[in-house]
């Protein structure tokens, strides 16, 4: 018996061993996940080009953002990487580090500005990176009006190493109004050889409470320019009214509910209740009542 | 016989259930206390790591929480209603059954706005709804008949238990710890059954018979309007308002049945509560079923004749994902209590309290059919949204806090018949009885 118990407590101690060795083996064999580096650059209408990049693992749901990882950004050179800056993705998983796009970076043959952005990696997470070539260019919106027809006149221009700008030809621009989930395509523009391209403003768009409407023309993902984003306010949207002063309003944020809505909650109100004090009266008087029983009675 | 004797009489039955606990009542108690504790634990999980702990997600924001609340509030207003409107019509059969109705209007009362709670992350901005009130929300409507509701229930249970608490407070052989018997003469405020008592109480409870049905169906109607009012697919209907009323009352018979069953088994009252008192309310019931079936039908098929784009997606999804819960809840949840019911060679306590079973398990899913699915077919498409955030699975938090929830609304049922008689004794009348017709009343 003793044998037994021996050898049972034995091979029990030999499983433990084998399954904290297995686990150990477990530990070592963690490989860090696999990131992802999407590097992209943005020329704005305030002369800047931002370098933007999403730090991502990979898994088998799908990828999740890395937050809080920092990316450094160089200017690739003839003689090598340049770094420009540092900086920590946030909790979508983006850092963006915004330059002067009139810069003393150096261009490779083809006149082109080349950034990479870097994730060093750690032991949890692998080092991943991004290269982006652009020649920065600049879109400016404007507008005009025309026997009675308003238009949108987009001009784009690419800037030299020495500070000159040329006007970008042949170039395709979408104009569009930000709304609430996405950007509202409200017309394609053909740039033409002097880098102007015209449309006709749409009438029917909202605006905010004046009128006022942002308009971004922007260049997608050209193999030259990158993305390329322009933008300006003005007062052409249709006026959208928070309470409108010809209807009554049922919207939440209005400053006091319909007459019809208040009387009819107040004649309930104070219907229900009023019974409801009628019956608690009742009850006071029945205590009342007791008192005033006779001696015999009012022991109770 | 006086009334006081027969009520002596009554008093003498009843009052083992009042004085001591049997120890399978004890562990009944213990075993409820149990599950509470565990709702309690998944609520401490809850609060403590947020709402990621449910599978609720920024598409289906309400899941059994809300069904939950949905149920015990329709419960509620069925005890009400049912308590109510046979107290107004002078149904003599009422008697041995009402106070369990006042009983499960109460309670559910009590532990339905609970669920509520839990479907809110931000609890510290619970004040502002009060402090920043607006009266177009259906919400502040919901606030204010909830609590309406709360207090005129409370005023008309209390007014039905009067007559029984002085009956307890004076009855000298009950043997009851001394707290039970100061509660029992703080309760009755001195009532001895004068004329102008009697008078008084009557004027009182009639009236609030009246009230309690009629908030019962204003309140459930706000609450239908929380979700006909806001245009997602399959809530914004008219008829949600009477819809609603019914499933609720509907449900609340089927728990009336079942609390019939149970306390008539465990507490003996077979002499009190006899297969009479089950058809009748089975006949409500069945009533009930076809209304209710009526408006599930008018409801579906005016959707489904519409071919609005989102309401067949949403009809698609009930006869795809969930067809199985849609044939239980809304043919299975019909057609058992009309052929149980109708019957009558089938109308046995027995298959009764199962039909009754049966609608309380169909009228639940009924309400989970009416909140998850729209909220996984909105009229705006679901953008750059991950799989299982469109969809909703309730994780074991959300089931334990739900078995929380009924395992609390037993205890406490439970809890008040050691405190009161399940039985209206006040009514009641012990009459002599005779060889051969001794249940008969």
């Amino acid at each position: 018996m003793k044998r037994i118990k021996t050898g049972i407590i034995l091979v029990i101690l030999f499983l433990a061993g084998m399954m904290q060795g297995f686990a150990q083996n477990n530990a070592d064999t963690t490989s860090p996940a696999v990131t992802v580096l999407r590097f992209a650059c943005v020329s704005t209408s305030d002369d800047s080009i931002q370098l933007k990049s999403v730090v991502s693992v990979k898994h088998d749901d799908g990828s999740t953002n890395l937050v809080n990882a920092p990316v450094i950004f160089y200017s690739v050179e003839k003689d090598g990487d340049l770094k420009i800056g540092e900086v920590k993705t946030d909790v979508h998983g983006t850092a963006v580090l915004k330059i002067p796009a009139r810069n003393t970076y150096l261009r490779n043959d083809q006149q082109m500005l080349s950034f990479k952005a870097m994730y060093d990696g750690n032991n949890k997470y692998e080092a991943s990176e991004g290269e982006f070539s652009l020649k920065p260019a600049k879109l400016v919106v404007s507008f005009y009006e025309e026997d009675s027809i308003r238009y949108v006149k987009v001009e784009g221009t690419q800037l030299n190493s020495d500070g000159t700008e040329v006007s970008i030809g042949a170039v395709d621009v979408i104009v569009s109004v930000p709304k609430m989930f996405s950007m509202l395509k409200i017309a394609e523009i053909s740039l033409d050889s002097t880098g102007v391209g015209t449309a006709e403003f749409p009438r029917d768009i909202i605006g905010d409470s004046t009128g006022n409407l942002t308009v971004v023309a922007s260049i997608e993902e050209n193999d030259i320019f990158g993305t390329v984003q322009g933008s300006s306010d003005k007062n052409w949207g249709l006026h959208k009214h928070l309470i409108s002063p010809d209807r009554p309003s049922r919207e939440l944020w209005t400053p006091i509910a319909p007459l019809w809505m208040i009387i009819t909650l107040i004649v309930m109100l104070l219907g229900v209740w009023g019974h409801y004090v009628y019956a608690v009266v009742q009850l006071v008087m029945i205590s009342k009542s007791s008192k005033t029983l006779p001696a015999e009675n009012s022991k109770k | 016989m006086s009334d006081t004797a027969s009520s002596n009489i009554l008093l003498r039955e009843f009052a083992p259930q009042i004085e001591r606990t049997g120890t399978l009542g004890k562990l009944w108690i213990t075993f409820l206390i149990g599950v509470v504790l565990l709702g309690f634990f998944a609520l401490y999980w809850q609060v403590s790591r947020g709402h990621i702990v449910t599978g609720m997600r920024d598409n289906v924001v309400w899941g059994v929480y809300i069904v939950n609340f949905i149920f015990f509030m329709g419960i509620s207003y069925a005890g009400a209603l049912i308590s109510g409107a046979l107290h107004l019509f002078h149904a003599e059969w009422r008697k041995p059954i009402i106070r369990m109705a006042e009983f499960i209007t109460i309670i559910s009362l009590l532990i339905g706005p609970g669920f509520i709670m839990m479907c809110i992350g931000r609890l510290d901005r619970l004040p502002n709804l009060i402090l920043f009130g607006r009266i177009q929300s259906p919400i502040t409507w919901d606030v204010i008949a909830i609590s309406t509701d709360i207090f005129g229930c409370i005023l008309f249970l209390y007014l039905a238990l009067l007559r029984d608490l002085a009956k307890l407070r004076d009855f000298d052989e009950l043997k009851v710890p001394n707290w039970k018997k100061k509660m029992y003469k703080i309760l009755a405020i001195g009532y001895t059954g004068t004329p102008e008592q009697q008078l008084r109480l009557k004027k009182s409870t009639d009236i609030m018979a009246g009230m309690v049905i009629a908030i019962a169906i204003i309140v459930y109607s706000v609450l239908a309007w929380i979700f006909s009012v806001t245009l997602q697919p399959g809530w914004h209907s008219t008829i949600f308002g009477p819809y609603f009323v019914i499933a609720a009352v509907y449900s609340g018979t089927g728990v009336l049945i079942v609390a019939m069953y149970f306390f008539r088994k465990v507490y003996h009252l077979e002499e009190h509560i006899t297969l009479k008192h089950f058809v009748n309310i089975g006949v409500i019931m069945l009533v009930l079923a076809a209304f209710f079936g009526y408006f599930t039908f008018s409801e579906y098929l005016t959707k489904w004749y519409g071919s609005e784009k989102n309401d067949e997606q949403l009809i698609a999804i009930l006869f795809k994902d969930y067809y199985s819960l849609f044939i239980l809840s809304n043919y299975i949840g019909v057609l058992v209590p009309l052929i149980v019911v109708g019957f009558k060679k089938l109308r046995t306590i027995n298959n009764i309290t199962i039909a009754a079973f049966i609608v309380i398990i169909a009228l639940w899913l009924n309400r989970y059919l009416i909140v998850v699915p729209t909220l996984e077919s909105p009229y705006l498409p679901i953008q750059e949204s991950r799989d299982a955030w469109a969809h909703y699975s309730a994780t074991w938090v959300e089931w334990s806090l739900t078995a929380g929830g009924v395992a609390l609304f037993c205890l406490l049922f439970t809890l008040a018949s050691k405190m009161i008689p399940i039985v209206q004794v006040s009514d009641l009348k012990e009459e002599p009885k005779e060889a051969g017709d001794i249940y008969l009343r």
